[in-house]
């Protein structure tokens, strides 16, 4: 018998959200939930996402309707045990409320905000989060894919902070990084990574990398066996099989949303996904000088035809161990044939999620990286 | 990203384009101000301040205060233009125009047609449209059909300040005679806009809400009134499609016919006066290539076909509000054949 | 001199009118109080007036975007045009001109003028009209050292003497066209000499003296009426405001205002010339002074009263008849 009343909030998925749009209840009030459940689906104006559960217990109040448009931070519902008497419950609601209402007013949430460094010629933007009040385990470096950037990990980044220090790094030519990139290849992309390491004076990391990003990890720790702790790919690059050219050739040539559109849906599983500000955010970015022209070098060096790294057979030499995530559905890279990998790989399939697997399956990927990480620290 | 007003995205765009090519230069009347004065050098920098610091930076040799003379100033950037440079020719309000307009349409415009595809004019003139400022008849004009209807002209209307940077510098590195038309009452105006330099090609609407409803066409602040109607209907059910041309010449006919193909209704929201207007070019290209998809007759909101008036009572039922264009969605929404 | 007492006493009240006039609207557009652009011609006065004392309701005046001057001084109701700068139904433009675009043809006003250059051609042209019409008449374009270097000018002032028109271009050459010097922007520094080569008589005048500026008029009016043709005055001026309401006016010196002021102020010339003369007693411009405080005054108490025009206004007499 517990008299914790937990409150259900409106999550922060990446910095530029402000407020979610409550869609779907999966839940009614009074019902059971464990910790973990799917409970109710939210939309902001990039993607939209399921919440799940903070704690295991009786919903006692649903707060916000479907429909709502509710700020970071709001109250959506309350779990608490049936110890706890409905005044009590209305008392807290009522309390949480006008403290969010006054917090709201006083202050816009300053958040952490993305810092560059230098990292030899170049200059690298990312984005830090770490626990507030202890050092946690071996820092993890996550590493994006080919036309992203350090948002991608917005549902993922938060979650590993409570746990060691993340740092979401933009590779050379994407997001807030040096547009001009003279190395174009994958050693040439690793070795960006290496010289953000050594600019940030990281010794040794986790790396995390997604599609292209999971080849540079990969090598990356063929390259600096030292600096490598553990490596995750997700949906990575590297292990030998091919990468559709659609996808390439209609994201290089998207000049409008509506081009965008067919590039990105092959991204997902879910092609809902898609959001209006996400084909915006990306057809932004490809606007930037210099942009498409370093996405076309690399895409050339790294990507199509017979540059497409194999590390197929390397892939045993590498010291720490691997956690390869694969949605099953990915319609970019094909998935491998997890059972003839090396050993020291450990795979995971999700099978409703695409391209984008720690997206699209946001909070189990999350639980499977940080399992495996722990193991690791 | 951060916030920036629509006049910080003009002034960012003409510093990158000044410092990535020396052949840009800006001339104008007090685009510095202070010549010749007793006191500070660029005491203005533009009249509402848009150019201010560029004569620090670049000097007196590319950012040219003129006398008031705005035939020579015309004139002469697209005299430059055709021999290497790259003029930013200030012509503060459009509607001194009339003023110069000779070497705008009869001389820079047509070159390149006249000379047989031999002249490269890339002239880009930067010019304030629009009322709401109480400057009255003289001060006070959206004259962008006037440019448009100019074969050899291009002819930009940004609504935004992200649309703002990316239009000017992709006007200022095209080739051709641009006219860049900034409304007086955006200059405050913020929205996210990144440090970097980025272009937005031309002839390419953005639809700044989607819907399935009704399509609004607009232009320049008339955007925001737009978009306003549209989150406010969208309350009462009706989804309202805001398409933004951004350009004028060229113009998006493809989105804007794919649009009413889609509601069936077409809404046009021009702050100009409604004769040989963008509003009337509109309806008849909707009239021509999607008259099958029409569901009701087109709608225009437009000033009446009248000078605009000084007083501010007047002036307030001379612009295109909020409560007319709601008014027209739902009279659109309504029809019954 | 052939201005008798009452003359001068009227020239006084005009221009006393004036610098009244603009001291109140300054204040009352920093209250925010009037909508708009607001060009003030508070130093200028002698020039207007000194030209105008020359004319009357036949003669016909273009002028500039800093036009209330002019307006005064031709006569043009104080209480409309203040009315009218608030946007008001009964201002003399019926609320839809505003302060640069006052205008009243009936008194020979044609108008304050929201282009730079652009009454000199309309002056040419109303100056036709009186030759042809045979009214007597005379037009006096009033300019600025900013027009000066327009084409239009030029072509104006080339089509006048070809015409040999009754017509006198006044350019009133205050120091700066909007924030730029004078000496920057006017290539041959001598205004009236540029006139001169289009083939008419050009002469200076230091214009916040009101009797020099009323003889080169006087000579300059006699002439149009007599048939023999166009001439140009350039009057050395300078403006008490900024270009217009709201000018931080940083191209200017801190201490330039405050000198031209205290040396160069057509007002107290004025009092001084003729109250040592002996030609008016300072008690009756005292008596003059007040009568215009009050009659300011009132026309700023009406004006923010008056009603705005109605909605039927709006699309009332952009044509004669239409269709």
């Amino acid at each position: 018998m517990s008299s914790e009343i937990i409150p259900i909030k409106v999550p922060k998925w990446g910095l530029a959200m402000e407020e979610g749009t409550i869609i779907t209840w999966h839940v009614a009030e009074g019902d059971h939930i464990a910790k973990g459940d799917e409970i109710v689906d939210i939309e902001s104006s990039k993607i939209a996402n399921v919440l799940e559960a903070p704690a295991s217990g009786p919903l006692r109040r649903i707060v916000a309707a479907e429909g709502e448009v509710l700020p970071v931070g709001a109250l959506l519902g309350v779990v608490a045990d049936e110890s706890v008497d409905d005044d009590t419950i209305d008392a807290f609601i009522a309390d949480y409320q006008e403290r969010f209402a006054k917090e709201a007013a006083e202050a816009g949430s300053a958040g952490p905000s993305p810092e560059t460094v230098d990292a030899g010629s170049l200059t690298l933007e990312y984005l830090k989060l770490a626990p507030a009040d202890f050092e946690g385990g071996v820092p993890a470096v996550l590493i994006h894919g080919f036309g992203g950037d350090k948002n991608n990990w917005l549902f993922n980044q938060a979650p590993l902070a409570e746990h060691r220090a993340t740092y979401a790094l933009d590779l050379p030519g994407h997001g807030g990084s040096t547009k001009k990139v003279d190395r174009p290849d994958l050693d040439g992309l690793t070795d960006a990574v290496i010289a953000f390491l050594d600019a940030l004076e990281l010794e040794q990391v986790n790396l995390i990398g997604h599609s292209m990003g999971g080849a540079v990890a990969l090598n990356l720790a063929l390259k600096a066996p030292d600096r490598v702790n553990a490596v995750v790919t997700v949906n990575g690059a590297g292990y030998g099989t091919a990468v559709n050219p659609d996808y390439i050739t209609n994201f290089l040539g998207a000049k409008k949303r509506r081009d965008m559109k067919a590039a990105a849906e092959l991204l997902f599983a879910d092609s809902a996904l898609v959001t209006r500000d996400m084909l915006e955010d990306m057809i932004r970015f490809k606007r930037l000088d210099g942009v498409e022209e370093a996405l076309k070098a690399i895409a050339e060096a790294t990507l199509l035809g017979e540059n497409l790294p194999d590390l197929r057979a390397r892939l045993g030499d590498i010291k720490a161990p691997i956690l390869g995530l694969w949605g099953a559905k990915d319609q970019v890279i094909t998935v491998p044939d997890t059972a003839a990998l090396p050993e020291n790989i450990k795979a995971h399939l999700f099978d409703d999620a695409g391209h984008m697997a720690h997206m699209e399956a946001a909070n189990e990927a999350n639980e499977i990286i940080e399992a495996f990480l722990e193991e690791q620290d | 990203m951060a916030k920036k007003t629509y006049r910080q995205a003009i002034s960012e765009a003409l510093f990158h384009e000044m410092r990535r090519d020396e052949r840009v230069i800006v001339m104008g009347e007090d685009v510095a101000g202070g010549q010749g004065g007793t006191g500070q050098i660029d005491a203005y920098g533009g009249v509402l301040g848009v150019t201010k610091g560029l004569i620090g930076e670049f000097g007196p040799e590319r950012v040219i205060d003129t006398p008031i003379t705005e035939s020579a100033i015309m004139g002469a950037a697209a005299g430059a233009a055709t021999q290497g440079l790259r003029p930013v020719a200030e012509l503060m309000f459009v509607d001194f125009l009339g003023v110069c307009f000779d070497q705008i349409y009869n001389q820079a415009a047509k070159f390149r047609y006249m000379f047989g595809g031999k002249a490269v004019t890339p002239l880009v003139i930067r010019t304030m449209i629009g009322g709401g400022l109480r400057a009255a008849a003289q001060h006070s004009q959206t004259l962008y059909s006037i440019f448009t209807h100019i074969p050899g002209l291009k002819v930009v209307v940004p609504s935004n300040a992200y649309d703002a940077k990316g239009l000017l510098i992709q006007a200022i590195r095209d080739d051709d005679p641009v006219i860049f038309c900034e409304h007086k009452l955006l200059y405050d105006t913020e929205a996210d806009v990144p440090d970097e330099a980025y272009t937005i090609p031309f002839g390419e609407a953005e639809f700044t809400r989607e819907g399935d409803d009704v399509t609004i066409v607009a232009f320049s602040r008339m955007v925001h009134l737009a978009n306003q109607v549209a989150d406010k209907l969208a309350k009462d059910g009706i989804e309202v499609e805001v398409v933004d041309p951004r350009t004028t010449s060229p113009l998006d006919e493809d989105s804007i016919i794919e649009s009413v193909e889609n509601t069936g209704r077409l809404v046009i929201v021009d702050e100009a006066p409604p004769r040989c207007s963008m509003a009337g070019d509109i309806a008849g290209l909707v009239a021509r290539e999607a008259f099958g998809a029409l569901k009701a007759p087109i709608e225009a909101v437009t000033c009446p076909h009248t000078p605009v008036p000084f007083s501010p009572a007047l002036e307030d039922l001379y612009i295109p509000s909020a409560e007319k264009i709601e008014a027209a969605v739902r009279k659109v929404m309504e029809y019954k054949p | 001199m052939q201005l008798s007492r009452d003359d001068l006493l009227e020239a006084y009240r005009r221009m006393r009118t004036i610098r009244a006039f603009e001291d109140r609207i300054h204040e009352e557009f920093a209250a925010g109080e009037i909508p708009g652009f607001v060009h003030l011609y508070a130093g200028q006065e002698a020039c207007a007036v000194g030209m105008c004392m020359n004319l009357d309701d036949n003669d016909v005046i273009g002028s500039t975007h800093r036009g209330h001057g002019h307006c005064i001084a031709k006569g043009c109701d104080v209480t409309g045009m203040m009315h009218e700068i608030f946007g008001k139904a009964d201002g003399l433009c019926g609320g839809k001109g505003g302060s640069m675009h006052i205008a009243d043809l009936d008194k020979g006003m044609l108008g304050a003028n929201g282009i730079v250059g652009g009454n000199p051609p309309l002056a040419v042209g109303a100056a036709l009209a009186a030759r042809n019409l045979k009214t007597g008449g005379v037009a006096v374009s009033f300019a600025g050292d900013g027009s000066s270097n327009q084409g239009t000018t030029f072509e104006a002032m080339n089509l006048a003497v070809v015409l040999k028109l009754p017509v006198i271009f006044v350019i009133e050459n205050n120091g700066y066209g909007e924030g730029t010097g004078v000496d920057y922007a006017v290539g041959c520094k001598d205004i009236a000499a540029r006139a001169a080569a289009f083939g008419m008589p050009g002469t200076h005048v230091d214009g916040s003296d009101f009797f020099a500026v009323y003889e080169a008029s006087r000579e300059a009016v006699e002439r149009a009426r007599a048939g023999e043709g166009p001439s140009a005055i350039e009057m050395r001026i300078t403006r008490f405001y900024g270009h217009f309401e709201g000018d931080p006016q940083l191209y200017r010196a801190d201490d330039e205002v405050e000198t031209l002021k205290r040396d160069f102020d057509c007002l107290k010339k004025f009092r001084a010339r003729v109250t040592e003369a002996s030609l008016l007693e300072a008690d009756q411009l005292n008596a003059v002074d007040d009568q215009v405080a009050r009659l300011i005054d009132d026309a700023v108490r009406t004006a923010k009263a008056a009603p705005y025009p109605g909605p039927d206004a709006l699309e009332r007499d952009v044509y004669v008849s239409y269709p």
